[in-house]
C-alpha cells in the first residue's frame, strides 16, 4: 500500500511477529534448550 | 545461551524495521487479521537443525498454519509495506529454535548427535500471535542478564492478554561466536485468535 510506504532510518525500531508457544509446553521446551546449554 | 533469552516462538514474520508513529497502524491491522482465524492446533514432532549453528522443534505443517502465514505476510505487504517475511526468501520452514547461533560448532555437533535420535512430540493450542519490539539498544552477552522466561510465560496464561505484557531479551543477527549484538524485544501485543 502506497500510502504506507517511507524512508526508513537507522533509528527504527526492529520488530517481528511469531506465535508464542503455550506455557506448558513451552517449558518443556526450555528444558531443551537448558539441557543444550549445560 | 542465546535461545534461553526468548520465550519458544515459531516465527511468522522476520525482523523488520519500522518508524515507530505505524506502530499503532501495525496493531490495529493485526487486531484484525485476528479475527479472521479461530485458535487451531500446532503439532510438533522430533528435531531439526540448520547446519551448523541452529536446532529446533521440528513444526508440522497445516493448512492452516499455513494460510495464516500466508494471509499475515500478504497482508504486511500490501497493507503495512513490510517485505521479507522469510528468511532468505526460502519458503516458510516453521520450527521452534531451542538452539541458536552462538553454539559453538563443536557444540553444535555434540548436541545435535544427541537430539536427532531424540523423539519428541507436542501439541501447540495456538490461541494468538504476537508483535514484539526491539528496544532499542545493543550490547555483548560478555554478561547476559537472567532470562526473563519464567516470568514471561507466566504472565502470558492470564486472560484477557493485556497490552505492554511484558519485555524479554531476543537474540538477533549475530556477528560471531562469541560477541554479537542482542536486542530486547517487548511484546507489544498479544492478539487472541477468533
Amino acid at each position: 500500500m502506497a500510502g504506507m510506504t517511507t524512508n526508513r532510518t537507522k533509528t527504527d525500531p526492529l520488530y517481528f511477529i511469531a506465535i508464542v508457544i503455550d506455557k506448558n509446553l513451552g517449558d518443556e521446551i526450555n528444558d531443551f534448550k537448558h539441557l543444550i546449554s549445560k | 545461551m542465546a535461545a534461553l533469552r526468548s520465550p519458544p516462538h515459531n516465527t511468522l514474520h522476520m525482523p523488520f524495521a519500522k518508524p515507530e508513529k505505524f506502530e499503532g497502524k501495525m496493531k490495529e491491522k493485526l487486531s484484525e487479521f485476528c479475527q479472521n482465524f479461530d485458535p487451531f492446533e500446532i503439532e510438533m514432532k522430533d528435531f531439526g537443525c540448520f547446519k551448523s549453528r541452529v536446532i529446533f522443534v521440528n513444526v508440522v505443517v497445516n493448512e492452516i498454519l499455513q494460510k495464516l502465514q500466508n494471509t499475515l505476510t500478504n497482508l504486511a505487504r500490501t497493507e503495512l509495506g513490510i517485505f521479507y517475511a522469510d528468511f532468505k526468501g526460502l519458503p516458510f520452514h516453521p520450527h521452534v529454535t531451542i538452539a541458536f547461533w552462538d553454539l559453538s560448532k563443536a557444540n553444535f555437533s555434540k548436541a545435535w548427535k544427541h537430539f536427532q535420535n531424540v523423539a519428541f512430540h507436542g501439541i501447540d493450542p495456538c490461541i494468538s500471535i504476537a508483535l514484539l519490539k526491539h528496544n532499542g539498544k545493543v550490547g555483548t552477552l560478555t554478561h547476559p542478564s537472567p532470562s526473563a522466561n519464567k516470568v514471561l510465560i507466566s504472565d502470558f496464561e492470564g486472560k484477557p492478554y493485556p497490552k505492554y505484557l511484558f519485555e524479554l531479551n531476543f537474540v538477533f543477527l549475530p556477528d560471531d561466536n562469541i560477541i554479537f549484538n542482542y536486542v530486547k524485544f517487548y511484546v507489544l501485543i498479544i492478539n487472541k485468535l477468533g
